[in-house]
């Protein structure tokens, strides 16, 4: 509230910042090698990255517009509730995601949008959630809050893993756990641990021929896949602004399906509680939820209204994002899918096909993530200090940033531990092969 | 003020009736002698001392030998709650010459030892039922090895000839655990004494052998020097024992002696208060109370003593105690106010009221309910009679029961043959050594044989809060292999299977719903008869120069002797 006292100062409409792309440079991005593109992130000339699973590189020039909008809001006094709202931005970005922006929020991270989305859903004592043990733990431990909070079951069943898997196991495992109680499936678009590239499409086919509701842990998905949200037939799903996409750390995205369009999904919208929402209303309901194509509430609003926010990161994760269309999205897809696919070759020549626990022979389970056990005695492969020692000495010895993970595989009473490495499309063969060379020494010594 | 400081040195001197059961903690369970094993054998994890405890669920297992406890969050524990991965906290010594690290393959050996078919663990079940082919391996021990006198070298060579599949160290430091499911009370297992490690040097011995007695190693603060069973041991500082690795036991005395002689209450506590003794062993002697106090720890878990449990095995009387109707009739007869007389003359230090569930009031699983009723619980002689009747046996029933020769419990024994004579059934009553009755009433033979019918033991949790694994599957699964808590042989496959959906329990509320079945289903089975419930609430006696004397539920409020002190100047 202004003093009544003091002359009323308007404040200048808010504008997108100074340094959006022009076109010719749009243009150079869109043809520039991959060596020239790798000049545009902020890495270390002497380490090698392939842990974008965990965090991304920003761009120089992401970096650059957090730096510039944050300091051209500290100290302001605009007012900061409209744009905190974001509303370019998220049109913006939800377009990359062929999406709308009434569907789009922006919040801060994967975690937190899996979080609001199984908060808000309407699940009741006596409703069963099916989801896998592959998942993050922001799927798993918020469901389980619902468990013990309103009686939700949750029925988990353990992916695949191997390089020979087949995307019609996956289907089939899925299938096979539905029963009439089951409300919703939840999975990642890409699982961390194993990186297996769900079949997101067909498993929302299922999904809509039984009338559940899916929910898509797409944590590594912005910046790694070209992606048609609409089109996968979605109800919701969770993004990271930080990972593939290169954005800041705190973004991620939440998208809610608002409308209609049965031609990807014919089911009705699910019921939604949008979690932390100072839009919610204050007395009385919130619109019905539309049986149309058209949107009945800006759901988006309703989600990105969470009190005042940083302008600063999400102007710097729709920079990202702008980068991003630039160079290409199915360019970089291409190119991350491509290194994937060397890296794999690569494991599978020094350690053995048997070694991967990441998809091979079926190309459309294929990702960027190589999951595999670097140790020759089978025991070792549930050795978690072993595999440890293995990450840790990469890192200090060689400056080769990967990291271990853990999860169950079928038919097994151990729990494996196994090294996953990322490429990303700033990641070249050569760097692939040194690490490849560096994991195989160490694994040998520390054998 | 004086004595407040802790202080070093001394000999803490305990007196009293009564001897532990075993030494070894692979078979060891007796809670008085938890207070001596705390000393000399150290666990993963273990219960911190805690002062005016005022609810069961401060008393938490806290690492001792393990570095943390394990959780999602420090890879200690898989996301499906089925495998823990335990670092061992670096320095821990065994007191061997040369002083040796303690080991993550010594504690896969004890783990081993535990299954030995001679003398293994009483609370075997914890752990079979938990942990990836435990089960397995015991059975094939047992058939591998099934002879009561079998030799050390033929249980090291089972024991180093196979693997329990779920328990196996990734390196000297580390221990996996891999569960059949998840196990919502794995740390209070794992914080059993039957979990400790055993140096490699018991493989020369049969577990609680006396030579395994004379050569007890220790990693814990004192070690065992001298051990008569039933007359006398002595425990003396274990010189390679630091401060700096153990973040439970500090250690203020200089050695640890217990006498073990018959003597009363009174006597004990003459003994006390004259300065010939400075605390109790095993007589429940307390320091001066109110009649009726009032303590917050009075709804602590409370534990049954004593219980009437009925030998479903023995051939006396026609097979009488595998009747129902018998059983029933019993349960009746009793008269539970008699005996809760017989407690409160005692002065034992505790708050008794009559149990009527097999569950006491403050765990998991109990709900308030009486399937055999009776006036002021006064019993009810012709109620029981009448069923004595319908079950066959209107001229009368001879029936054995056993009965320790300490403290109330021969005037219990007395105080139950009255109720019964009054219904027809003579009871001859035989009175067993305190040192010999746990392991004579363990031993399915003696069951099998007939040499008891009923008897009246007391069952402590051995932890609190979910505990029903801790109270109702020792005394109720089905397990008739010797070191077994469930006495009487009784067997019912629904209730092992309700024990069953109680353990694969996800939460503990979850778990309560089906240890409330298992109570239900064993009181209409009357495999038991709970005769008064207990919280042992109140101080026992100590002498004028002990210090900082905290009582530990897990020790059935026995105290923590690993950290008080004895005052010079007092």
């Amino acid at each position: 509230m202004l003093p009544t006292a003091s002359p009323r100062v308007v404040p200048a409409p808010y504008q997108s910042p100074p340094g959006n792309l022009t076109e010719s440079y749009r243009s150079d991005l869109h043809d520039a090698s991959w060596e020239e593109i790798r000049k545009l992130f902020a890495l270390p000339e002497d380490a090698i990255h392939l842990n974008s699973g965990t965090v991304g590189a920003m761009p120089h020039e992401v970096l650059d517009i957090y730096e510039q909008v944050t300091r051209e809001w500290t100290g302001s006094l605009r007012n900061i509730y409209p744009p905190s709202l974001y509303p370019e931005y998220r049109a913006d970005i939800a377009r990359d995601f062929g999406v709308d922006q009434d569907e789009l929020a922006i919040c801060h991270n994967a975690t937190e949008g899996n979080s609001r989305i199984i908060a808000g859903l309407d699940l009741r004592k006596g409703d069963e959630a099916l989801t896998t043990t592959h998942e993050c733990f922001s799927v798993l431990s918020n469901l389980n809050l619902l468990h013990n909070r309103c009686g939700l079951s949750v029925k988990t069943i353990t992916l695949p893993s191997g390089y020979d898997v087949r995307t019609e196991e996956i289907i089939d495992l899925f299938e096979r756990a539905i029963t009439p109680r089951t409300k919703v499936m939840l999975f990642a678009a890409v699982t961390l641990f194993t990186g297996t590239r769900m079949p997101v499409r067909e498993l929302c086919d299922l999904a809509q021929r039984h009338g559940l509701i899916t929910v898509v842990d797409g944590a590594l998905l912005p910046g790694m896949l070209h992606a048609d949200l609409r089109a996968l037939g979605i109800d919701f799903l969770a993004g990271s602004g930080s990972k593939f996409q290169c954005g800041p750390l705190g973004t991620g995205l939440l998208y809610a399906r608002n409308k209609v369009l049965p031609e990807y999904n014919p089911l009705p919208l699910p019921e939604f509680w949008p979690v932390i929402s100072t839009w919610y209303p204050l007395l009385g309901h919130m619109p019905n939820r539309t049986v149309t194509n058209v949107e009945s509430c800006n759901m988006g609003d309703y989600l990105q209204s969470a009190g005042s926010a940083s302008i600063a990161r999400a102007a710097a994760l729709a920079k990202a994002c702008e980068i991003w269309n630039a160079i290409g999205r199915d360019r970089i897809e291409r190119r991350i899918l491509e290194l994937g696919d060397y890296a794999r070759e690569r494991v599978a020549e020094r350690f053995g096909p048997g070694a991967l626990y990441s998809p091979s022979t079926d190309a459309r389970l294929r990702s960027p993530l190589v999951a595999f056990k670097p140790f020759r005695a089978a025991e070792d492969a549930w050795n978690g200090k072993k595999i440890s020692a293995l990450v840790d000495r990469l890192e200090n010895e060689y400056r080769i940033w990967t990291r271990w993970i853990e999860f169950d595989v079928p038919d097994s009473p151990h729990l494996h531990y196994a090294a996953r490495l990322c490429t990303h499309l700033f990641n070249t063969r050569e760097e692939i092969d040194q690490a490849v060379d560096a994991m195989a020494r160490l694994a040998d010594q520390i054998s | 003020m004086r004595g407040a400081e802790p202080s070093y040195g001394g000999t803490l001197r305990l007196f009293g009736p009564g001897s532990m059961d075993h030494v070894d903690p692979a078979c060891a369970y007796y809670m008085l002698g938890g207070q001596i094993l705390r000393l000399f054998t150290r666990q993963l994890f273990t219960y911190a001392p805690i002062r005016n405890l005022r609810d069961w669920r401060a008393v938490t297992p806290i690492p001792d030998l393990a570095a943390d406890i394990p959780s999602t969050y420090n890879a200690g524990l898989s996301a499906s709650h089925k495998v823990y991965t335990v670092h061992l906290r670096p320095g821990v010594l065994w007191d061997t010459t040369p002083p040796r690290p303690v080991t993550a393959q010594d504690f896969v050996r004890g783990f081993k030892r535990m299954c030995n078919p001679v003398m293994g663990a009483g609370g075997i079940r914890y752990f079979t039922s938990t942990i990836r082919g435990m089960a397995g391996y015991c059975a094939d021990y047992a058939e591998a090895v099934p002879h009561a006198e079998a030799t050390a070298e033929e249980l090291a060579a089972f024991q180093n000839s196979h693997d329990i599949p779920g328990i196996f160290a990734v390196d000297d430091d580390t221990l996996v655990f891999e569960l059949l499911q998840p196990a919502v009370d794995f740390l209070h297992i794992l914080a059993l004494t039957f979990a400790s490690p055993a140096p490699v040097e018991y493989d020369a011995y049969v577990p609680d052998s006396p030579a395994f007695r004379r050569n007890t190693r220790s990693n814990g603060p004192y070690r065992l020097v001298a051990y008569d069973h039933g007359v006398a041991l002595r425990l003396d500082r274990n010189p390679v024992w630091r401060r700096a690795t153990d973040p439970v036991r500090n250690a203020y005395v200089d050695a640890v002696e217990v006498t073990m002689e018959m003597a009363g209450p009174g006597q004990v506590g003459e003994k006390i208060q004259s300065g010939k003794a400075d605390l109790s062993w095993a007589s429940p002697v307390t320091a001066p109370y109110a009649l009726d106090p009032t303590d917050p720890g009075n709804d602590l878990g409370y534990a049954l003593n004593p219980y009437l449990v009925f030998n479903f095995a023995s051939p006396n009387g026609g097979g009488a105690m595998g009747n129902l109707k018998v059983r029933q009739a019993i349960a009746y007869a009793v008269d539970k106010m008699a005996i809760a007389q017989i407690y409160h003359d005692l002065a034992a230090g505790t708050v008794m009221r009559p149990a009527t569930t097999a569950i006491p009031p403050g765990n998991d699983g109990y709900e308030d309910y009486d399937l055999y009723p009776t006036p002021g619980f006064r019993g009810d002689p012709e109620k029981a009679r009448t069923l004595l009747d319908e079950a066959g046996y209107e001229d009368g029933l001879k029936l054995i029961a056993v009965h320790r020769n300490v403290d109330a419990n021969p005037e219990v024994a007395r105080s139950l043959a009255a109720d019964l004579k009054k219904v027809g059934i003579a009871l001859e009553l035989v009175s067993l050594g305190h040192a010999d009755y746990y392991p004579f009433l363990q031993d399915p033979a003696n069951a099998r044989a007939g040499r008891w019918d009923f008897t009246t033991p007391s069952w402590t949790p051995d932890w609190f809060g979910s505990n029903g694994r801790a109270f109702l599957q020792p005394m109720f699964a089905t397990n008739e292999s010797r070191g077994t808590s469930n006495y009487g042989c009784y067997s019912n496959p629904e209730v092992d299977r309700l024990i069953e959906q109680a353990l694969s329990a996800t939460s503990t509320e979850e778990a309560a719903v089906y240890w409330h079945e298992v109570d239900h289903r064993v009181m209409q089975d009357a495999a038991i008869v709970p005769i008064l419930a207990h919280a042992p609430t109140i101080p026992h006696l100590t002498s004028s120069r002990v210090r900082n004397a905290i009582a530990m539920p897990t020790i059935d409020r026995w105290f923590d002797l690993a950290n008080l002190w004895l005052d010079p100047a007092a």
